[in-house]
């Protein structure tokens, strides 16, 4: 049985390996190491601790400091060429020293691009303004990105705070949104369909909300799952959980192994691990020492919360170079509130104004515990 | 849990039936929120759309998305900017962006005058105004023995033609002209206004050298206390229309 397990990782190895040996193909669009002006619509953009990444077409680079800008805005950028570094499914260009442009500094190469901003780019923003037309801006942007992973509607300074009360990890998509969206959609159908159609629609509504968020990498990852243990379930086929978690990975760095570096890939990976291995670990340990006092601890989310943290914590200080032990404070104080939140959150879509006093009060403990251990 | 949450922070932000001035710091421009229980005028946005929302989310009850009146005084950046983006999430009931000398808005006890001329507003090519400054709205604000007086950008010209013509009165608050600038604030209008306190709305750092030195000495003299946002951040006056006070 353990040869088995392991000719399945072999081959997804050397498939992987394949991957990466996959010739480099050259662009015609640029010169090696030159200097190029980039003129376009930001198609995807991220904020990591001090910089900007953001993605114009097949151009990725980061701005340093906080993002100023949304999806869709127009801007023009002058970096260098950093290598080629373009392969056959994504065709991906970085660009190093990238600054905006504001002088006319000698360049090699201008690059036009008009991107318009797509369906669900717009749709995400509109949902961002739903929140603001109903919330304090600070709560706006942590419901908004609740829901949506969009740091968008997240000023600099209520990053900032999230990022020091290590509590920045709730306004990523992530596991739990898919699961919100699978398991909602899943238990509705039921009710109106065969389960092989329920399914075909959850899985198509999972992707949906995919495109929705973003695609960021944990959301990928989550919607990889969770298609592959409703797929397990209309055919009838045992889910491992752990060999789910591998093969999400695995499809995600075949598409793009470059994400293999990103800390979001990494602690997505890592907080599923905790979750799904530490934790049920955990709890075995302090069941068989008979502490029960444990129990208590788990149903205000604590144990989940000391988990993941026993695997992301090293990362984290990898990238960063922190990690704050409040966190485990604040997380204690806000964990319980994030699925109420989302759930309101969804609700306030449609008949906002009817669900807005209790989705505020909810928000605003969270805010207020943000900027309470933000100050410390 | 929640519903407990939910009476915390009502109470917590039901309005106390004091008048509030607050002059938001929003950066090189500027941007005040008068407030009377359920009413909020915003006098300017400023141009910084999330310092002004920022402001507004702190000031305003968590319930109340409402602005009943925003007047623009012109349509600069430092303080029309973010007019849209406080459209898009707050519902204003009177924006007013041009009026005459005699035109009041009231609310209660609550008086807003404009003592400016009709020039037809700033936008309008044919006003007559040497820049958009020169046609800003100047609005005085009066609640019981409380007044403030607020001036968007006006020069010295303009200052000079509202005391010339008898319109301008002592006021508790000024809102010094255009950021502090050395071609405002004149002598004979500051002591005519004769403010207990002078808000400079101002960005740190600003290209523009604002506040001038001229004019803080201008405003020393007529004992003004003046109080900056670049120094001081946002500035909240409260008043029961009799007594004035400092929020900390």
């Amino acid at each position: 049985m353990r040869a088995y397990w392991l000719i399945r990782v072999l081959i997804l190895i050397v498939l992987l390996e394949m991957r990466l040996a996959v010739p480099q193909i050259r662009s015609s669009m640029v010169k090696d190491g030159g200097t190029i002006r980039i003129n376009g619509n930001i198609d995807t953009m991220s904020q990591t601790v001090s910089n900007c990444k953001v993605e114009i077409n097949q151009f990725i680079f980061e701005i340093p400091g906080w993002c100023r800008f949304s999806r869709g805005d127009r801007i023009g950028v002058i970096g260098n060429v950093d290598r080629r570094l373009i392969d056959m499914f994504l065709g991906q260009i970085r660009l190093n020293s990238a600054q905006i442009d504001k002088s006319d500094l000698e360049i090699t190469s201008v690059v036009e691009m008009h991107n318009k901003p797509g369906f669900f780019q717009q749709l995400r923003e509109k949902i961002r303004y739903k929140f603001r037309r109903i919330l304090p801006s600070f709560e706006a942007g942590l419901v908004s990105g609740m829901i949506q992973g969009d740091k968008e509607g997240l000023t600099g300074e209520s990053y900032r705070q999230m990022i020091e009360s290590g509590t920045i990890h709730i306004v990523v998509a992530s596991g739990y949104n898919v699961m919100l969206v699978a398991g909602t959609m899943m238990s509705s159908l039921l009710w109106m369909m065969k389960r092989s159609w329920a399914t075909a629609v959850a899985m198509l509504g999972v992707w949906l909300y995919v495109l929705l968020a973003g695609g960021d990498p944990p959301v990928v990852r989550a919607a990889i799952m969770a298609s592959v243990v409703m797929l397990g379930g209309v055919s009838g086929r045992k889910v491992v959980v752990w060999w789910v978690l591998v093969l999400a990975g695995w499809v995600m760095m075949v598409i793009e192994p470059m994400i293999l570096i990103e800390p979001s890939f990494q602690l997505s990976m890592a907080a599923s691990v905790g979750l799904m291995v530490v934790y049920p670990a955990l709890m075995k340990w302090f069941d068989s020492k008979n502490i029960r006092l444990i129990e208590l601890f788990d149903q205000f989310g604590l144990m989940t919360t000391v988990s993941t943290m026993m695997v992301t914590a090293p990362i984290l200080w990898w990238h960063f170079q922190r990690f704050s032990l409040v966190s485990v404070a604040s997380n204690l104080l806000v964990l319980p509130f994030v699925s109420v939140i989302m759930l309101l959150g969804v609700l306030s879509l449609v008949p906002g104004e009817l669900t807005a006093p209790f989705l505020y009060a909810s928000s605003h403990w969270v805010v207020t515990v943000i900027e309470f251990f933000a100050r410390r | 849990m929640i519903l407990v949450l939910c009476a915390v922070w009502v109470w917590q932000q039901l309005p106390d039936g004091n008048l509030k001035l607050v002059f938001c710091d929003v950066g090189q421009g500027d941007g005040a929120i008068v407030s009377l229980g359920y009413f909020q005028a915003l006098i300017d946005t400023g141009e910084n759309e999330e310092k002004i929302l920022d402001c507004l989310s702190d000031q305003l009850p968590f319930w109340d998305r409402h602005l009943e009146v925003v007047f623009v005084t012109h349509p600069d950046s430092d303080h029309a900017g973010a007019l849209d983006e406080v459209k898009r999430s707050y519902e204003v009931g009177r924006l007013i962006s041009k009026g005459g000398f005699g035109d009041m808005v009231r609310a209660g006890d609550l008086w807003f005058e404009i003592l400016s001329d009709d020039m037809g507003g700033a936008e309008n090519e044919n006003a007559g105004c040497e820049s958009t400054n020169e046609c800003s709205l100047v609005i005085t604000m009066r609640y019981k023995k409380f007044s403030a007086l607020f001036t968007g950008d006006m020069g010295e010209v303009q200052e000079l033609a509202l005391v010339s013509r008898g319109v301008i009165k002592t006021s508790d608050v000024l809102k010094v002209p255009h950021h502090g600038s050395k071609f405002s604030s004149s002598k004979i209008f500051l002591e005519a206004v004769s403010p207990k306190l002078a808000v400079i709305s101002v960005g740190a750092k600003n290209n523009y050298g604002h506040p001038t030195s001229d004019t803080l000495m201008r405003l020393d003299g007529v004992g003004a206390k003046v109080l900056r946002t670049d120094i001081l951040g946002t500035i909240e006056v409260g008043t029961d229309g009799e007594r004035v006070w400092l929020k900390k």
